[in-house]
């Protein structure tokens, strides 16, 4: 284990990520450092711990139908045919866009049942960069696990622009290479495609080699974004 | 052997009940994370009040505070794969995505110009830790004296940050002052901070 001590930069980011002070960019270099570097990792669990006592409060037993409501939503109540439920899903959901994004998803990583006649969902990410300097747009076709991403703008200076899907602990896995200059279908490995969810993050780093798809990123961030559903 | 001294014991027998909620409630998290609802119910029964609570502090409103739950859970559910005993506690991982989601709808409802930053219910005082069992009431009034170390402008962008989700932009405005001057606040509260709760 390293023992090399964290410099105050690498404390106030990890608290300022702790804090949801950081911006998209921000938050895919912490979610990269996580990844990559345990003591840091811990770091930013240690702030989450340091700060959660200012949540302490009285608790508060809830509402007997907010248990009835999540029960529907995660399916515990049979219900009579499956298209209806969704729709009293959405009919139900009285919060913002929050609330849909959640419930959304958990119906894709959990989908009701297959249903052939249906358009296969079609995910989607806009890639940003802290400066707005570099983007790119990210499509994901469901059912075929076909990734399409183009760039809008992005100087690769020299380097090779490696794709990576991210989840919400920071765990870093490579989709492979992707051009800087035109559009690229990444084919995602079926073991990858239950990572390829609304709220994963896609990012693309740049690497100083291409020959094949790394373990952990050693480049910058240059772009990221979230998983969202079109 | 009999333990002579009851203010020991007492203490041991909490620090041991402790353990075991924390042992069923990751056990309960890991069934769930498979898909196993009983589970997912049971991690539900034994956390709901105290997320509430958590929820009911962000939100003033309590109708607010009940979407927030439930949007809470929805996520706890899908993400329960993601929770990592070895990393975090439980409860703390709990909180702080329940409080991530609830800090996401606080922040869409400013950027719909359905609230601001100023009508924030004031968040200088932390109300009391009720049950010690879920959160360490050591690691409450080590954060409240840490806290109270701080210049007081400083420790209010912390609370503000956390608890209202206040970017480093919304304090600048709100504050009239430049974004550069959050920073350097938020900076040397942190530095100030770790160092005092690693005392």
């Amino acid at each position: 284990m390293t023992t090399r001590p964290l410099s105050d930069d690498d404390i106030v980011l990890a608290g300022e990520a702790a804090l949801g002070m950081l911006d998209r960019a921000g938050e895919a270099v912490v979610a990269s450092r996580i990844a990559t570097d345990p003591l840091f990792a811990a770091e930013v669990s240690a702030w989450q711990d340091r700060f959660a006592p200012m949540l302490a409060a009285d608790a508060a037993p809830p509402p007997a139908k907010i248990w009835n409501d999540i029960r529907v939503k995660i399916g515990t109540v049979p219900t009579r045919r499956a298209a209806n439920t969704s729709v009293r899903v959405w009919q139900s959901i009285a919060g913002g866009a929050t609330a849909v994004a959640a419930t959304l998803a958990f119906m894709l990583v959990n989908p009701p049942a297959p249903r052939p006649t249906e358009p296969s969902p079609t995910l989607v990410a806009a890639l940003g960069s802290e400066t707005g300097r570099a983007a790119m747009t990210a499509a994901y076709d469901m059912r075929r696990g076909e990734l399409v991403v183009t760039p809008v703008a992005m100087k690769p200076e020299g380097r090779f622009p490696e794709l990576w899907v991210i989840d919400a602990s920071g765990d870093a896995k490579s989709l492979g290479f992707v051009d800087a200059t035109s559009a690229t279908r990444v084919a995602v490995a079926p073991a990858m495609r239950t990572r390829m969810k609304i709220g994963m993050t896609l990012a693309v780093t740049l690497e100083a080699d291409h020959t094949a798809p790394h373990a952990k990123a050693a480049g910058p961030v240059i772009v990221s974004g979230k998983i969202e559903i079109l | 052997m009999i333990n002579a001294e009851p203010a020991n014991n007492s203490a041991e027998f909490a620090r041991r009940r402790a353990d075991d909620d924390r042992a069923i409630l990751v056990a309960a998290l890991k069934r769930a994370a498979t898909g196993d609802k009983n589970a997912f119910e049971d991690v539900y029964r034994r956390t709901s009040a105290k997320l509430f609570g958590v929820c009911l502090r962000i939100f003033p409103e309590r109708q607010d505070a009940e979407e927030a739950l439930q949007d809470a859970y929805l996520t706890i559910w899908s993400k329960a794969a993601t929770f990592d005993s070895s990393r975090a506690s439980p409860i703390t991982w709990l909180v702080t995505l329940t409080r991530n989601r609830a800090i996401d709808r606080l922040r869409a409802i400013r950027n719909r110009g359905l609230a601001s930053l100023d009508e924030a219910v004031d968040v200088a005082d932390p109300a009391p830790l009720a049950d010690s069992v879920m959160l360490a009431d050591e690691a409450d009034s080590r954060l409240n004296y840490c806290i109270n170390t701080l210049d007081e402008r400083d420790a209010e962008c912390v609370r503000t940050a956390f608890l209202k989700g206040a970017t480093y932009a919304e304090l600048a405005t709100r504050d009239g002052v430049p974004l550069g001057t959050i920073k350097s606040r938020v900076r040397r509260a942190l530095l100030k901070l770790r160092e005092c709760m690693s005392q």
